[in-house]
């Protein structure tokens, strides 16, 4: 019997295949079955599907068998039930066909019965003379076809031309003859998988059965599996796996909530075999088997269902999805060992687990050399490598082979040599060690295992790191850590737990940096680092997030270690502040001057937040002081000059002003108190965002949309910076040369304020650096350097000060009076030896001496300075008079120089002086007669007053004046109130003659009211020119002939008269009337020239018609007479201008007699009176 | 349901970390923390991969994925099970089951998808307050009531 021997299918796996039927001439098959067999796989074939399922494109490959009609109807077993029924014959012969070919087909149609999928072919031998005869009328085929077939069945009848024997001929009804096996094949399958899959269902409902069996149940759905496998649909095959490991996983699931089926006790037997699971396309009939028999625990038959997921997934060249099953797969598996309880070995569960991920890395990387999924495997292998390296570490920890613990007992031996029992053989004939092979070797000695576990867990961490996993590389660095710490090589541990910590301080895991830290101080104790070890003591009794009882122990470990450990070095140990406090604010106490002055004490006020759990005692606070760079160049500022009204008449400073100009921007940039928490940027989320509502309309007014807008997205759209997790760099100590600096505190927890000093000793500008706390002598703290933040101060040298001050700050200096003065010495920082004198000098015109004794007033004084302690002041009392000048300026400058031992130069007190008071003087002319007045008034801000005496007026030559003053004149007084005092003399001179100008003096004597003494004499003089009175106008206005009154809106006629009075050279006139516009029309010319005859003293008139324009006493028309220069037509060099021109005369020259004068006008006359006129 | 929440904030700082059940030597508070913080790598590395996704030529479905706030197990181990959860200001959620539970082991993703959702709705509340700063750490005491009723809720 040919065909293929089912228990080497089955072994094989893969080689399960659609088993097809002989019947009929066997001997006829077995000629051809070669040939067919090797045809059928060659091509694909479309496999049509009922219920819509996908169509597949399917290679086929098929065994015969010998037909046996008892196993036709063979039970549900998809594999071995037989798919196609064929019937082989080579019978040309009709007459044969009738009487015997035709009984035997019947019998196997018959046997057949429900049974669709057969086919008859008949073989036929190609003779080439039949070719050229007639088609015989009817062939056995059709003979065949009429007896058995019916409509939807004609296909199935089939020629074929033997191959065997007209291989050439042949080809195209072999091809038919394949292609239809193919096509009966699946059509066959199609129908039996529905009818499979039905009863399946069927099966699947009764799961709640009592009697119901998984593991029959498995088997049976497996089959359908199979038969996808064999026809190459690894997916859906996969589905159904993954349909049962579902189904299985939900059982045993509920088993832990309801009461478990009985089946599942199956599983709940107890582990024996814990061998690795193959990643092979094979089925592992081994535990197969063991399922069928029930005998399969739970890592059996996880294993199975395993390695079959793994070998659907095999073809499909996809090794991480292998990867990552086998993760779920063994999380899965250890729950369920647990939930059912299965009793095993302990370590088994360990074991199995580590050999699952294991091969799964080995196979995984097998596959994934040969595809390019190389960085999709890498990605899922991390997690597997991680997992296999807990596990070996969980047996490794049963076994005792971790490093620091003691040799194995001989129960761990046991358990070694159980699991490694129940590990089984490893497959034979492998060049490389398999990871059964490793583990076992791992658990037989420590150096196997911990160079077993090291590859693990580096490689794991190295993968970790590589797909950008580096959190979970930490995590195992940490695992490293304790590893290698057990193994005494801390150093190495500690590489990991830093850089731990310092990614989980980044981010603000502060459990986790303390728990790392807990790791780190443990280290440090093992390498008896005391630096370190108290370093973090300190750190983790300030630690927040720990248990007051831990923090308080390392609190005692860190005192102890102080006292024991670090007391023998010479240098303290420098650590961070900020872990164990916290720098609230600096604030630098303003001095009581102003400013810090050298070889005084600068005081800074700490705030300090201590997070340590107890007091404890600081021996010393320190901030340190970096000067800050040199100014550009120290320059004194020369003749700086204060205002005089701002109350000092003088300073000069030594040196707190220089350099002034080259430091000016350093100077504002300096703050003198920070709170620390300022220094963090602002949290842009607290600003209100800069958002209103908007309402849009559309063009016809109606509302289109409303939106919410953010008028400067810019602002809050901001990127924010990087910087927040830069950790500053290791602190280095400054210098602390110079420092404020406070010994012996105590530093309580929570909040402690104190007060460092500095005493100051060179002046400049000074920051702030960075601030110490040293504990117990021997710990430093040492914050971040503070220098961007500018907190600073600057010291000077306050050198002697001289100042000029009045006493009364608020008068201003007159001259012509004495004033009060004192010279201010402030001695500044230094001392003033006994003897020193300054001495002052003044500019011509001011007098100086001393208030105590009434000596003269000098121009030249030499002051005794008393020896004087720093900061001390001396005044001197001074009288200071600046004499009246016969000058008109309203302010007079004086100088004092003063000069002084200490610096150079002498020094200019510029001093700025009002007169007490201005003489105003006026002409005034009464036709011919002249008189003078003088007007005294005082301009001086403050309030002063002045009595007035001997006012008198002289002239020069031979005119006289007569005083017309009061004699009562010394109650005469001027004051800046704005009392004035007036005089007034006339001139006694011939009218009639000519007079030249002249000379004027005046002079009065004057005292303040409020003082008692000898007046002082005040001048003025001026000049008197023009004064000579030469012609007089007279007007006057008379009404129109025949009317008596001058009426409003009536003509009246103005006579102007001009009379010469003096002697004059100006003959040519010119006159003017200007008459106010709402009083009077001016008729005809308002202007006109007229020429005086030089010898003739007549009037001149002239007769103007003017008309009022209201009523009342209204003033005359004024007249306004100016010399008229004609045009000089004859010589035009001699004069530029070819126009006529005007010169006023002076105020003195022209006597208008009528200037005052008012004329009664009338209001117009009634109307009745005007129409009477004419009767 | 839950042993373990976690609220992260956008730096990958923790705002908040509750969680309910027994301490014992394997599963305590610190090692749920330890699940959390390494959960965060499996969550970046998830919406970075979300992220590209965007970029490339099926955008569409990429679109109704970065839609989806909840990113499902991030990964397990032997005892847990983490969830995550990212807002769209890239605060991240993260719930831990217990997979050792038997209310743990049973959970549905549909469940821890629900749990996380209303997980989102307390953060947004909270948030609300006026006093709370973002950014800041969660310790609003009503928060945490609210957050370990969630955890206990579906047992």
């Amino acid at each position: 019997m040919k065909g293929v021997d089912n228990l080497i299918a089955d072994r094989e796996g893969m080689t399960n295949k659609p088993i097809v039927t002989c019947a009929g001439d066997w001997n006829l098959f077995c000629t051809l079955e070669a040939p067919l067999v090797a045809a059928i796989p060659q091509d694909s074939c479309e496999w049509r599907r009922s219920y819509g399922r996908a169509t597949k494109s399917v290679y086929l490959e098929a065994s015969f068998i010998k037909y046996n009609k008892d196993k036709v109807l063979s039970e549900l077993n998809l594999l071995k039930k037989p798919i196609l029924h064929i019937y082989w014959t080579d019978c040309v012969d009709i007459e044969y066909y009738k009487t015997t070919l035709r009984e035997d087909i019947e019998t196997w149609h018959k046997q057949l019965d429900a049974v669709t999928d057969w086919m008859i072919v008949l073989v036929e031998t190609y003779d080439i003379r039949k070719t050229n005869k007639l088609l015989p009328r009817t062939t056995v085929l059709d003979k065949i076809k009429g007896d058995f077939g019916v409509k939807q069945t004609e296909d199935r009848f089939i020629t074929v031309i033997n191959p065997i024997k007209s291989e050439a001929r042949s080809a195209e009804s072999w091809r038919s003859l394949v292609a239809k096996i193919r096509h009966f094949i699946l059509v066959a399958y199609n129908k039996s998988l529905i009818k499979f899959e039905e009863h399946m269902r069927e099966q699947r409902e009764k799961r709640n059965d009592p009697e119901w069996d998984f593991c029959k149940y498995f088997i049976l759905q497996e089959q359908l599996a199979f038969v996808l496998e064999m026809l190459g649909l690894y997916d859906e095959a996969l589905v159904q796996y993954d349909e049962l490991d579902a189904l299985f996983s939900q059982f045993v699931l509920n088993s832990n909530v309801t009461e478990s089926p009985k089946w599942l006790d199956t599983f709940k037997q107890p582990v024996t075999s814990w061998q690795a699971v193959r990643l092979t396309a094979l089925v592992p009939q081994q535990l197969r088997e063991l399922i069928i028999k029930r005998k399969a625990s739970l890592l059996d038959f996880r294993s199975y269902l395993f390695q079959r997921q793994s070998a659907m997934l095999l073809p499909s060249s996809k090794p991480w999805e292998i990867a990552s099953r086998c993760l779920t797969t063994v999380h899965n598996t250890l729950v369920e060992l647990q939930l059912l309880g299965a009793s095993a070995v302990e370590g088994a569960a360990a074991c199995w687990a580590q050999l699952a991920c294991a091969e799964t890395l080995r196979a995984c990387e097998r596959l994934a050399a040969n595809n390019n999924a190389l960085d999709m495997c890498t990605a899922m292998q991390a997690p597997l490598l991680h997992n296999a390296k807990d596990k070996l570490h969980e047996l490794g920890k049963l076994c005792g082979l971790l490093p620091g613990s003691p040799e194995p007992s001989s129960e761990q031996l046991h358990l070694v040599v159980m699991l490694s029992a129940g590990m089984g053989d490893s497959e034979a004939n492998n060049q490389h060690p398999t990871p059964t092979d490793r583990l076992k070797e791992a658990l037989c000695s420590k150096t196997c295992f911990q160079q077993y576990y090291l590859e693990l867990a580096e490689l794991a961490m190295g993968t970790y790191k590589h797909i950008g996993r580096l959190r979970f590389a930490r995590l195992i660095g940490r695992d490293l850590a304790s590893f290698y710490s057990e193994l005494g090589e801390t150093g190495k541990a500690v590489v990991f737990l830093m850089d731990a910590l310092r990614s989980y301080e980044e981010q603000g895991w502060k459990d986790l940096a303390a728990q790392t830290r807990l790791e780190l101080v443990a280290a440090a104790k093992k390498m008896n680092d005391a630096d370190r070890y108290t370093k973090l003591s300190a750190t983790i009794a300030s630690t927040a997030e720990l248990e007051i009882l831990v923090r308080n122990f390392y609190f005692e470990e860190m005192m102890k270690c102080i006292r024991e450990e670090l007391s023998k070095k010479t240098d303290t140990v420098l650590t961070e502040l900020n872990e164990c406090f916290k720098i609230v604010s600096a604030s630098l106490v303003p001095s009581e001057r102003g400013v810090y002055i050298t070889d005084n004490t600068v005081q800074c006020r700490l705030t300090v937040i201590s997070f340590l759990p107890r007091e404890v005692r600081c021996s010393k606070a320190a901030i340190s002081i970096e000067h800050c760079k040199d100014e550009k160049e120290k320059k004194l500022v020369k003749g700086h000059k204060t205002d005089l009204a701002s109350g000092s008449v003088a300073s000069q400073t030594n040196s707190p002003k220089r350099g002034l100009v080259g430091s000016d921007n350093e100077i504002t940039n300096l703050i003198t108190s920070i709170r620390l928490d300022d220094l963090k940027p602002k949290n842009p989320l607290i600003n209100p965002l800069q958002i209103s509502a908007q309402l849009h309309y559309k063009e016809d007014r109606s509302l289109q949309k409303a939106t919410v807008e953010c008028q400067n997205p810019k602002v809050t759209l901001k990127r924010s910076d990087s910087c927040k997790y830069r950790k500053p760099s290791a602190t280095s100590r400054s210098s602390y040369e110079n420092s404020f600096a406070v010994e012996g505190l105590t530093l309580k927890p929570g909040t402690n304020e104190f007060t460092l000093e500095y005493p100051a000793k060179k002046c400049g500008m000074f920051k702030l650096g960075q601030i110490s706390l040293l504990v117990e002598e021997k710990l430093e703290f040492l914050s971040n350097v503070l220098i961007g933040t500018k907190v600073g101060f600057e010291v000077v040298t306050q050198g002697v000060n001289v100042y000029l001050n009045k006493v009364e700050p608020k008068k201003d200096l007159v001259a012509g009076l004495e004033h009060a003065m004192e010279l201010v010495v402030t001695s500044g920082s230094s001392h003033i030896e006994e003897n020193t004198t300054i001495l002052l000098k003044t500019s011509s015109g001011l007098l100086i001496r001393f208030a105590e004794d009434d000596c003269a007033m000098l121009r030249e004084l030499s002051i005794k300075i008393p020896a004087m302690e720093p900061f001390q002041t001396s005044r001197v009392p001074l009288k200071l008079f600046a004499t009246l000048q016969p000058k008109k300026e309203k302010s007079v400058e004086h100088t004092v120089w003063l000069t002084c031992p200490w610096w150079e130069p002498l020094t200019e007190v510029p001093l700025h002086f009002y007169p007490p008071m201005v003489a105003t003087w006026r002409l005034l002319t009464s036709n011919t007669r002249k008189f003078v007045n003088v007007t005294l008034k005082s301009n001086v801000v403050h309030l002063v007053q002045f009595a007035l005496t001997e006012a008198k007026l002289e002239c020069d030559g031979n005119t006289t004046v007569s005083d017309l003053n009061p004699k009562t004149a010394e109650h005469m007084v001027v004051a800046s109130d704005g009392t004035t005092a007036s005089f007034m003399w006339e001139l006694q001179k011939d009218p009639l003659v000519k007079a030249g100008p002249l000379k004027a003096k005046f002079s009065v004597h004057y005292r303040p009211l409020s003082v008692e003494g000898a007046s002082r004499p005040f001048s003025c003089s001026f000049d008197i020119q023009d004064y000579t009175t030469l012609f007089v106008i007279r007007t006057k206005l008379e009404p129109t002939k025949g009317a008596d009154f001058c009426r409003a809106s009536q003509m009246c006629c103005l006579q102007l008269s001009l009379q010469r009075v003096n002697e004059t050279e100006y003959t040519s006139l010119m006159y003017e009337v200007l008459a106010d516009q709402t009083m009077w029309a001016v008729l005809g010319r308002t202007a006109g020239v007229i020429t005086m005859e030089s010898n003739g003293a007549e009037p001149q008139t002239v007769t103007l018609d003017v008309m009022p324009l209201v009523a009342g006493y209204l003033p005359l028309p004024t007249v306004r007479l100016s010399k008229y220069i004609a045009a000089n037509t004859k010589d035009p060099k001699k004069d530029i201008s070819a126009h006529p021109r005007l010169e006023p005369f002076s105020p003195g020259q022209v006597y208008h007699a009528g200037k005052a004068k008012q004329v009664h006008v009338l209001p117009p006359m009634p109307k009745e009176h005007l129409e009477l006129m004419p009767n | 349901m839950a042993v373990c929440v976690a609220v992260i904030g956008k730096d990958n700082s923790p705002l908040y970390i509750g969680g309910v059940g027994n301490d014992t030597s394997s599963d305590n508070e610190l090692s749920r923390q330890w699940l959390v913080h390494t959960a965060l790598d499996a969550l970046e590395e998830r919406l970075a991969t979300t992220n590209t996704n965007n970029t490339g030529t099926n955008s569409n479905a990429a679109r109704t994925d970065l839609r989806d706030l909840y990113l499902g197990l991030l990964y397990s181990t032997d005892t847990h099970k983490i969830y995550g959860y990212v807002t769209n200001t890239r605060i991240k959620l993260v719930l831990v089951t217990s997979s050792t539970s038997p209310s743990g082991s049973n959970i549905r993703d549909a469940e821890v998808r629900t749990a996380l959702r209303r997980l989102h709705a307390l953060y947004a509340d909270a948030i609300c307050n006026p006093f709370h700063l973002p950014g800041d750490q969660i310790t609003s005491p009503k928060f945490d009531k609210q957050v370990k009723n969630i955890m206990l809720n579906n047992v």
